[in-house]
């Protein structure tokens, strides 16, 4: 699942995605949405989510769903330095940095999907 | 002394992209060669026979229609002299098609139309990503 308000990164990042794992990649504009979808019964084997949107809402939503199932990935994504800081302390599982490139998307792939 | 380089593994947090972060955003060149770099990789990938799939077909055709609709839009100076920039756009516009022919549309691959898709990758690739390593992560392509 892929949390992010700019179309463009979250387009980029659902079909990257889509293709290195072959499966259907969810996404989301707000954290709201995200976690209403969660809320209806639904489920998400890992989420990345950007912090530095206009309504926030990304570090609660980390929170939400690690105190209902602790064993999901939780990657935070933000172009701001002292997130990296606050992720890291709020306990998620990966920090990646804005901006990207596609290798790291593998990169993550691989982490947590292949290995 | 202290402490350089710190990282928040020791917390169980692992680190992914930009190294040092300030207030950066991804602006739309960025975006754009982060596509054409992805589509890159699905025609290798598919070249060198890994494993598709209507996900991955589905992913490919949507970048490579992205990319075929966002070239006119580009503006390719920012890759400074490299390139003739109408050149560049038709290339690009290339690939979006072989792509979709070769990976989309199962269109069937001969030595000549295999080696004319690999110029159109090297040469694009020497001009967009010229110190960049296209990898292609081996393990992520024959898991899915």
């Amino acid at each position: 699942m892929v949390v992010d308000d700019d179309s463009g990164i979250r387009e980029l990042m659902v079909n990257a995605l889509t293709y290195c794992v072959n499966r259907k990649v969810l996404s989301f504009e707000t954290s709201q949405a995200a976690w209403q979808y969660i809320q209806d019964g639904n489920n998400a084997d890992m989420v990345i989510c950007d912090v530095d949107m206009e309504n926030r809402g990304g570090f609660e939503l980390m929170a939400k769903i690690k105190h209902q199932s602790p064993e999901k990935i939780f990657i935070i994504m933000s172009g701001v330095d002292a997130n990296e800081k606050k992720a890291a302390l709020a306990g998620a599982d990966a920090f990646l940095g804005k901006p990207f490139a596609i290798n790291d998307l593998f990169n993550l792939v691989q982490c947590y999907v292949v290995d | 002394m202290p402490i350089l380089n710190f990282s928040y593994e020791i917390l169980g947090m692992k680190r992914f992209g930009a190294a040092h972060i300030t207030n950066n955003k991804v602006d739309e060149h960025q975006l754009f060669l982060m596509h054409l770099h992805l589509l890159i990789v699905m025609v290798k990938a598919k070249l060198k026979g890994y494993p598709g799939g209507d996900f991955r077909k589905k992913a490919a055709l949507e970048t490579a229609t992205l990319i075929f609709k966002t070239i006119p839009k580009v503006n390719f100076s920012f890759l400074g002299s490299r390139a003739s920039s109408h050149l560049f756009k038709e290339r690009v516009r290339l690939l979006s098609v072989m792509a979709t022919a070769i990976i989309c549309e199962d269109y069937p691959l001969g030595f000549h139309r295999r080696e004319a898709v690999l110029d159109n990758i090297e040469m694009i690739t020497q001009i967009a990503f010229p110190r960049q390593k296209l990898s292609l992560f081996h393990d992520v392509l024959m898991a899915a």
